[in-house]
């Protein structure tokens, strides 16, 4: 027999539209309540079709002020997301396995999934391959009545920096000729095919007006260079980098 | 803490007693839900050493609010000028894509190893060949650290990128 509580709950969600619970059931101790929902209706934020962390938190609140209940919110993945994705881990496994060693699903809010695609460590380049891995993707999604979201590579780091990494590190060392960036930026961990790799890319900075070009060759950065690094009050601030960076010269 | 987790989880399955397959399944789940936790907040040390210390339920809201805000704030205002627009709206669905679910991973994993600790009522217990706590499988909680791990690398690259730190 269904105990009270739950019958309490019931009414109490019903009332509130809250209409995504799949199950509610007591714990043993009869005092707290469990309530089951889909991952897929758990989203960034409250609508008719989704509801959110955030909402979930203030209804357990409330549930606590005015029923006296205890409840906790369980979310439960798709087991048709569990078995796509098993599906999926297989196909790849047959078909691509030096390159891809493992694939994931997360679902969207439109009931799409998006793929997640795991390199093999040591494996070949699966890059190039790309397109051959999502036309059979997009076949197998098509297969099985899935929706595909995006196809998306985990950990590709970019072997050369970034812009921004460039400005932060020429905002750090100011001013600082190509040589020395070089070396630097070497230092840190980037890889820099070389000091006219380098120089373009702060040429096409200071066509953006990001940086100066001083008659000495260094360069530094503008008003507006300094307006879009990142900066703030923590200890690996840019700002701080640079007063570290003034004083060691200085000293 | 992933190789413990995978034993745990190996021996529960084998095991034909049903108290014992309990025992080392909701020790498998808890594993896994710190294989998890543990690689978010190795992220979040870098980030931030004071998040080191977030509670475990604030994880998720963390991770949703200051630190996707501080990148998409970071990205909206690199965009067309040191990134260009095209790049900063695939970061920015992907920083999207990757935040949700780590913070859906953590959330689940916390609940559920919130059971296994503290509901010992609540039993794993054989579901035809898998084994569920409270209609979670342990095949599932194995792909937790394994999504954290891809999430993380994700969220990273993309701080990275920005220079943020």
């Amino acid at each position: 027999m269904q105990s009270p509580e739950i019958t309490r709950l019931q009414d109490y969600l019903q009332a509130k539209k809250f209409t995504f619970a799949v199950g509610i059931h007591a714990r043993p101790n009869q005092v707290d309540l469990i309530v089951s929902l889909p991952e897929s209706v758990v989203g960034a934020k409250a609508t008719k079709v989704t509801t959110s962390s955030h909402q979930l938190a203030i209804l357990k609140t409330r549930i606590a002020q005015e029923l006296g209940l205890n409840v906790q919110f369980v979310i439960l993945r798709d087991p048709m997301q569990q078995k796509v994705e098993a599906g999926l881990n297989a196909l790849l496994q047959a078909r691509f396995s030096d390159q891809i060693s493992a694939a994931f699903l997360s679902v969207q809010s439109e009931g799409k999934f998006d793929v997640w695609l795991e390199p093999t460590i040591g494996g070949i380049d699966c890059r190039p391959l790309l397109p051959k891995v999502n036309a059979a993707i997009a076949e197998y999604f098509r297969v099985v009545g899935a929706k595909i979201g995006t196809v998306r590579l985990v950990g590709l780091e970019g072997s050369t920096p970034s812009a921004s990494i460039i400005m932060r590190e020429t905002k750090r060392l100011a001013p600082v000729g190509a040589d020395a960036l070089k070396q630097s930026l070497t230092e840190r961990g980037s890889i820099i095919p070389s000091v006219s790799w380098l120089e373009s890319k702060l040429d096409t900075l200071r066509r953006r007006n990001m940086l100066v070009r001083l008659q000495s060759g260094e360069y530094v950065l503008t008003e507006g260079g300094l307006a879009v690094v990142p900066h703030g009050k923590q200890r690996h601030s840019s700002d701080v980098e640079r007063a570290l960076a003034l004083g060691r010269a200085k000293w | 803490m992933i190789i413990v987790a995978d034993k745990l989880s190996e021996i529960a399955l084998r095991e034909r007693d049903v108290t014992s397959a309990d025992l080392f399944g909701r020790s498998a789940f808890n594993r896994y839900y710190y294989a998890s936790y543990l690689l978010t907040r190795s992220l979040l040390t870098e980030f931030d050493s004071t998040w080191a210390r977030t509670p475990h339920s604030n994880i998720p809201s963390l991770l949703r609010d200051t630190i996707r805000k501080r990148l998409r704030t970071a990205l909206l205002n690199q965009a067309g000028k040191l990134i260009s627009w095209r790049d900063a709206k695939e970061m920015r669905a992907e920083l999207n894509a990757a935040v949700e679910d780590l913070a859906s991973v953590l959330t689940v994993a916390y609940l559920v190893r919130c059971i296994a600790d503290y509901e010992p009522d609540i039993k794993a217990s054989r579901n035809g060949p898998a084994l569920e706590l409270c209609n979670h499988t342990i095949h599932e909680a194995s792909g937790w650290p394994r999504r954290a791990i891809a999430h993380t690398r994700t969220i990273r690259r993309i701080w990275r990128t920005l220079a943020i730190s």
